[in-house]
């Protein structure tokens, strides 16, 4: 008989400090939760010191003005919250009931195929960045509503609230989606055993056995949206409404931080106080929320049982349910399409730019009858050297006026010429010009009249040689008066009168001038002709977008190759950093932490963090690494501070897919003599790698469209290099978006659609791999 | 912890003391605050099978699932008492519950195959254990003792554990858990997810197994127990009432718990 010597029931040498040292490893994974809360905390506590000093927190809370910076200052944020709240209510109220049912749709109403094809799409949808959102906002749907609603502000409360409602409806239908989907066969076939119908199936079984993650989808919903920047940033204006009105502009906690950081302020000023006051206060309302839903979530797990719907509706609630997905695809692809159909108009922009000129919108005013009236021209801001352009004879400053015979008054309309003018890539258009003064006219000197402020006769000093003017019959000392009945006040105002008329003539026009005490009216076509040779073609047009420096004035030129350069490095560092703390502190919280209260605690600590609005890690990314590490604006900074708002998400996320695999993998592997690392190494974490994939590429799809906590940061909104190391200052695609967006000036728009597409493809990419990976390896336990 | 208390009824128990490779003595168990076993003292003799029976909730998982230190994954579990492996306590301090897992081999109440393939599913459990010369002929060794062998044998690599159906899938478990080389064979009631064919297989496999092996097999069908094993402890409420040789614990039980038991008055 063997028998057994007591040191063999004893480990090893080496296991114990191998097993001891990657659990060690593992934990200190998941103290960073602790730690960035602390720091967080610390942060906002200390740096609001010097404001609760002057402000009393009875004036912050209490009171309904907000005017820091006008005398007499007060700082109170009662309508803040108040707009915050009822901009959150309304996207609630799109999100939650749609939310749910495409989810309910999704896991048990559809089938297997559709479901293949939905849940990618919605997945989408969810990884569309907030700024896209902000730009729909603000482009699309606030003139729709006031179409229907014409007492709407531009800027206004609801077309965000709606937005934002589309926006977290795929987060709140894709998690609790993927809660429902994971509801074991066995329980919904003990349920039909009991013949119930599929509704109760559904409603007491399904939705309840998924109600913790369904919780915890609305809870991250519901933060986002409270925290969301952009579209806010983008759509609602920045004027605090009270009594609130959401068809009225308003501004909401976050716009104000957006406010105050972007705002030009010494690094010493009083306002910088306020700016931790008030993300203290979204901090401490997110966590409230967060912990309460915590435990809410908690509490209802058996309580939910009893309380569900009774009524069994069957057929009207699948119908319902599949409207509501089909709702939340469709409005999301109509913006879309809008997007997309706006980008196309950088297929003409291009092919101006080409060509070598670039636009720019004047507008000439006179006093016509009494009237102050503005008479807008399209000029030629640059010509490029040696372009077709420059060969056809167009200089820098003339004026553009007619495009295949149409009159242009808008620098858009040349586009829509170029986009609608019949050919193939290749073609070209008939135009016409007014050159600049000097080849038209010649010199010109202005007298001012006796007694008449700003007022000039004009007087021709000296007749260009070959000139329009000249073969008008003009004579140097002639005094010009009037174009085509447009009074000329001053030299400039004398060719841009020269410029309209001849634009609303499109042939020759009539001149009045004086000489020797004579009134003569002379016809004078001031306008040249020509075949201007353009290129249309859309991969060349997108090719030079995205490989293109930005250009801050002209939109035609403008590229996105800094912001994509910016992006990829600080998704590099953010990955780096995040994803490898990421897993460690999800496999530590799921395999090996025992169930004591600091667990618990850190589990409340991250599902918190996960809902802080990324603006409040701007200011913590502001404060801790761009001041105090001396990180600055660099990409470094931002990847870094990108990680730390990813992080909690990706804890959360990997969790989720660590907890897929049943725990009998574990005890197998155990009771093989496999060490807690072998069973994790081996089995937990290559069948959970699909989630964990999924988890990752959601995180990575967040943070590449995140753009408040960059502009937060100081982040640039363009840079015209590229960025060739981690030290330097950099932008992203979605700051160049929100740039883009916000600028009046005719073809921004267009170029921000442009963005959004190439955003959206890499996203669109990115997502289609790993879905497909997913897909192909999901288990179904 | 409770203190031992002396009871109106002694626990009849054969001793093997010499032939005995396992020994629980006062083994109590708490799941929280809820009590599990209650001073179960019990030797199980080397190479024969000991079957647990008992109704539902008795302990009888438990207290398997005690003897190689699985309980320990639940984060509640207190235990008190020893478990003595060749007569070393397995819970006393410094012993390692890897090298316990490794020596004491478990077979579980559902089939649960790696979703890897036939060959992945032994050759891990032979990797981690540091074999690295010759897998293919141990992995072959253990499927032959399972008596898998002539099934699987053409598609090793290229099915996976979960193509198997359930009987095959619970002889690989079985498999897998041999191709370690442990001593003891622990199966929790492995035969309760199996038709009565791939039953039948398991129980002749269990009886060439106890050969080499020392088999614990819980059931909870007495039948089973009687087929297949040599002693049999009944469980009752976490309490061991009776241990004996099968055939004395069915014709002859000494308890009248047993007997109404046995007899189907309870259960």
């Amino acid at each position: 008989m063997r028998s057994i010597v007591a040191s063999e029931l004893k480990a090893p040498r080496g296991r114990h400090l191998k097993e001891g040292l990657i659990q060690g490893l593992l934990a200190s994974c998941s103290l960073v939760a602790v730690l960035i809360t602390a720091i967080t905390a610390g942060t906002f506590i200390l740096g609001s010191l010097p404001f609760f000093q002057r402000v009393s927190l009875g004036e912050f809370l209490g009171s309904l003005r907000w005017a820091p910076l006008t005398v007499p200052q007060s700082y109170g944020v009662l309508a803040l919250i108040a707009d915050t709240l009822v901009i959150t209510g309304i996207a609630l109220a799109v999100a939650l009931p749609l939310g749910l049912l495409s989810a309910v749709f999704l896991s048990e109403y559809a089938s297997e195929r559709a479901r293949r094809l939905l849940k990618p799409s919605l997945e989408l949808l969810a990884g569309i960045p907030t700024v896209v959102y902000g730009f729909f906002a603000l482009r699309f749907v606030t003139p729709a509503l006031q179409q229907l609603f014409p007492g709407i502000g531009f800027w206004n409360g609801l077309s965000a609230g709606v937005v934002m409602g589309f926006m977290i409806l795929p987060l709140v239908a894709s998690l609790s989606e993927d809660v429902l989907y994971a509801v074991p066969r066995s329980l919904r076939e003990a349920a039909y055993a009991l013949g119930a119908t599929k509704f109760e199936v559904i409603s007491r079984v399904v939705i309840p056995a998924g109600l913790s993650g369904i919780g915890a989808a609305f809870i991250l919903a519901m933060s986002r949206a409270i925290g969301e920047t952009m579209i806010v940033a983008l759509a609602t204006g920045r004027t605090p409404a009270w009594p609130p009105d959401p068809t009225q502009p308003m501004m909401v906690l976050t716009t104000t931080i957006v406010n105050i950081a972007t705002g030009d302020h010494e690094a010493t000023a009083f306002i910088w106080s306020a700016l931790f006051a008030i993300g203290l206060l979204l901090f401490v309302i997110t966590l409230v929320l967060n912990i309460a839903s915590y435990f809410i979530v908690r509490a209802s797990r058996s309580a939910m049982n009893r309380r569900l719907w009774r009524r069994s509706q069957g057929a009207l609630f699948a119908l319902l349910a599949a409207l509501s997905l089909a709702l939340g695809l469709i409005v999301v692809a109509v913006l879309l399409r809008q997007t997309l159909l706006s980008s196309s108009q950088l297929i003409a922009m291009r092919a101006t730019a080409d060509a070598g000129v670039s636009l720019s919108l004047r507008s000439l005013q006179l006093e016509v009858g009494g009237d102050q009236r503005y008479f807008p021209y399209v000029t030629l801001a640059q010509v490029a050297r040696g372009s077709p352009a420059e060969k056809l004879g167009l200089h820098q400053g003339d004026a553009l006026i007619r495009v295949a015979d149409l009159p242009v008054q808008r620098v858009s309309a040349v586009w829509e010429a170029v986009e609608r003018a019949p050919g193939g890539q290749e073609i070209s258009l008939r135009i016409s010009w007014v050159p600049a003064v000097k080849q038209l006219l010649g010199e010109l000197r202005a007298e001012p009249i006796p007694h008449e402020i700003g007022r000039f006769r004009v007087r021709l000093a000296k007749v260009a040689a070959g000139s329009p003017a000249e073969r008008a019959g003009l004579k140097p000392e002639d005094v010009l008066l009037a174009a085509g009945g447009l009074p000329i006040t001053g030299t400039r105002q004398a060719w841009e009168a020269i410029v309209i008329t001849t634009q609303i003539s499109g042939g020759p026009i009539s001149l009045r001038v004086e000489r020797e005490g004579r009134f003569l009216d002379l016809p004078l076509d001031a306008s040249q002709q020509g075949d201007l040779p353009l290129k249309r073609n859309a991969l060349r047009a997108l090719w030079a977008f995205v490989s293109n420096l930005n250009e801050p004035r002209y939109p035609e030129q403008a590229g996105l190759a800094s912001a994509i350069l910016g992006s990829f490095y600080v998704m590099l560092v953010m990955a780096t950093v995040a994803f490898p703390l990421g897993i460690g502190a999800a496999i530590y919280l799921e395999e090996y932490a025992s169930r004591h209260a600091l667990l618990e605690i850190i589990q409340v600590l991250i599902a918190n963090l996960a809902g802080v609005p990324s603006v409040v890690y701007g200011i913590i990314g502001l404060e801790i690494l761009a001041r105090g590490a001396g990180l600055g604006r660099s990409i470094l900074a931002g990847g870094i501070a990108l990680a730390l708002l990813i992080l909690p998400v990706m804890i959360m996320a990997t969790r989720e897919a660590l907890r897929s695999v049943p725990p009998w993998v574990r005890e197998a592997a155990l009771s093989m003599g496999a060490t807690p690392w072998q069973a994790v190494r081996h089995h937990v974490l290559p069948y959970a790698l699909p989630g964990i994939f999924t988890a990752m590429i959601l995180t990575l799809s967040r943070a590449i469209g995140e753009a408040a906590l960059l502009i937060l940061l100081g982040a640039f909104l363009y840079v015209t290099y590229l960025p060739t190391s981690l030290k330097d200052s950099f932008t992203v695609i979605p700051l160049a978006i929100f740039d883009w967006a916000t600028k009046p000036q005719e073809g921004f728009a267009t170029i921000a659609s442009a963005a959004i597409v190439v955003l959206l493809g890499i996203l669109l990419l990115l997502n289609m791999t790993a879905i497909v990976l997913r897909n192909r390896f999901q288990r179904r336990w | 912890m409770i203190s031992p208390r002396t009871r109106g009824m002694e626990v009849e128990t054969q001793t093997h003391e010499k032939n005995s490779i396992l020994q629980t003595e006062a083994l109590s168990l708490w799941y929280g605050r809820q009590q599990a076993l209650d001073q179960i003292s019990l030797s199980i003799p080397k190479n024969r099978v000991t079957a647990i029976i008992g109704p539902s909730g008795c302990g009888k998982s438990t207290f398997i699932r005690s003897l190689n230190r699985l309980n320990d994954l639940i984060p509640s579990v207190k235990i008190s008492g020893r478990v003595l492996f060749h007569g070393q306590d397995i819970y006393a301090k410094g012993v390692d519950p890897v090298e316990v897992r490794r020596r004491i081999g478990m077979v579980f109440q559902k089939p649960n195959p790696f979703p890897k393939s036939i060959y992945e599913n032994l050759a891990f459990g032979l990797r981690i254990n540091g074999y690295k010369d010759d897998l293919d002929g141990r992995v072959e060794q253990a499927l032959r003792r399972a008596a898998l062998w002539e099934e699987v044998k053409d598609f090793l690599h290229k099915k996976g554990g979960l193509d198997l159906s359930g009987g095959q899938q619970q002889r690989l478990c079985i498999a897998r858990a041999l191709a370690v080389e442990p001593e003891v064979l622990l199966m929790d009631e492995p035969c309760s997810a199996l038709d009565p064919i791939a039953t039948a297989k398991i129980e002749d496999l269990i009886q060439e197994l106890k050969r080499d092996y020392t088999v614990v097999i819980v059931t909870h069908n007495m039948q089973q127990a009687a087929r297949v094993s040599d002693y049999t402890a009944f469980f009752y409420l976490g309490r061991l009432i009776e241990f004996a040789p099968t055939e004395k614990i069915f014709e002859n039980p000494t308890r009248k718990e047993t007997e109404d038991y046995i007899t189907g008055k309870f259960g």
